[in-house]
């Protein structure tokens, strides 16, 4: 049975030979391909930045502060900044997360004479107006700095922080917005150490930040 | 420039419903809702709440209150949590040789090993 369908294979090609000096055309073509587009060991482009730091998180930013001031990256250089985006018409997690700040930074100072700038920056500007965060925040703890602005500048940092948000459950005027909620802590150069979900606990994320800064060789020029 | 425009814009206005009193409020009688719901469990439920949750006639009182005392997204949000809590329970105390794979809600960020 078998036999007989190989011979009739081999009956219904012509030229077997040539199909084989095709394929194996191909193959020396492929390889001779590939030789010519490796970059051999210490050639080429260096990439040391992306090989030893990983993707690059944060960037410049200007938005507006809860007196209606401009605040950019240089009122935050100098800092620890403990960095959250939420916006405060979250149900749950977004008051739990602010109260979470609020106790991570009372922990901080007072246990390890520690400070960290607590800012909050809205996902949600179209309700999130200066004096509604303002009012919003100072219920929690009136040293976090919260952060507003046009949509353009919020979609503009959330993107640079890697942030995801999204429009949900919109009935009439009222919506959610999904998030992350995760924290950033920031170092006074404004490079991210950290990120934090909403599985740490206070306690838990007063440690780890006590840690990360204590490990750090950069010290808080404004202590 | 487009940051002063935005200052001077109109409408800044607080929204107090989403205020911590607002807000303990709201969760007050949201708990007081859902407790009622466990205690008439053996109950008939009949009326229909938001996401296909049904309650027994014998909450409509306290399903008013939260309603009343919550924006709609959050009555929503809860009560589709609330579903999720009972579905992860049910599956939890089903007849041990049906039970499937779960899959509980995992942390979502990387923890590294406490080293202390």
């Amino acid at each position: 049975m078998v036999h007989r369908r190989d011979s009739t294979l081999q009956a219904q090609d012509p030229r077997p030979g040539s199909v084989l000096a095709g394929i194996g055309g191909l193959v020396l073509f492929i390889r001779h391909n590939d030789e010519k587009r490796v970059v051999l060991k210490g050639e080429g482009e260096k990439y040391e930045r992306s090989a030893n730091k990983g993707p690059i998180i944060g960037g410049p930013l200007s938005l507006i502060d809860t007196e209606g001031q401009i605040v950019t990256e240089k009122n935050l250089i100098g800092n620890w900044v403990l960095l959250y985006f939420g916006y405060t018409s979250s149900p749950d997690v977004g008051p739990a997360e602010v109260r979470k700040m609020a106790n991570t930074i009372d922990i901080l100072e007072s246990r390890q004479n520690i400070k960290v700038l607590p800012v909050f920056v809205t996902i949600d500007p179209q309700r999130d107006t200066p004096s509604h965060l303002r009012t919003y925040i100072r219920e929690f703890d009136s040293r976090i700095v919260g952060l507003t602005g046009p949509v353009a500048a919020i979609r503009q940092i959330a993107q640079e922080y890697r942030v995801f948000f999204k429009k949900i459950d919109e009935q009439g005027d009222d919506y959610l917005v999904d998030t992350s909620h995760n924290m950033y802590l920031i170092n006074p150069n404004m490079e991210v150490e950290r990120s934090f979900g909403v599985e740490y606990s206070t306690d838990e994320l007063a440690e780890a930040i006590t840690k990360e800064i204590k490990k750090s060789k950069i010290t808080n020029s404004q202590n | 420039m487009a940051l002063e425009a935005y200052s001077s814009q109109a409408a800044d206005s607080v929204h107090s419903d989403v205020l911590s009193e607002a807000r303990i409020a709201c969760y007050k009688a949201r708990d007081a809702f859902y407790a009622c719901l466990e205690k008439e469990s053996d109950k008939k439920p009949t009326e229909s709440a938001s996401v296909g949750l049904l309650y027994p006639a014998e909450c409509k009182k306290n399903r008013e209150a939260y309603v009343n005392q919550c924006r709609p997204t959050w009555v929503k949000h809860f009560d589709r949590q609330y579903c999720a809590k009972k579905r992860v329970q049910r599956l939890l105390d089903d007849n041990e040789s049906r039970r499937g794979p779960l899959s509980l809600p995992q942390p979502y960020t990387f923890k590294p090993p406490c080293s202390c």
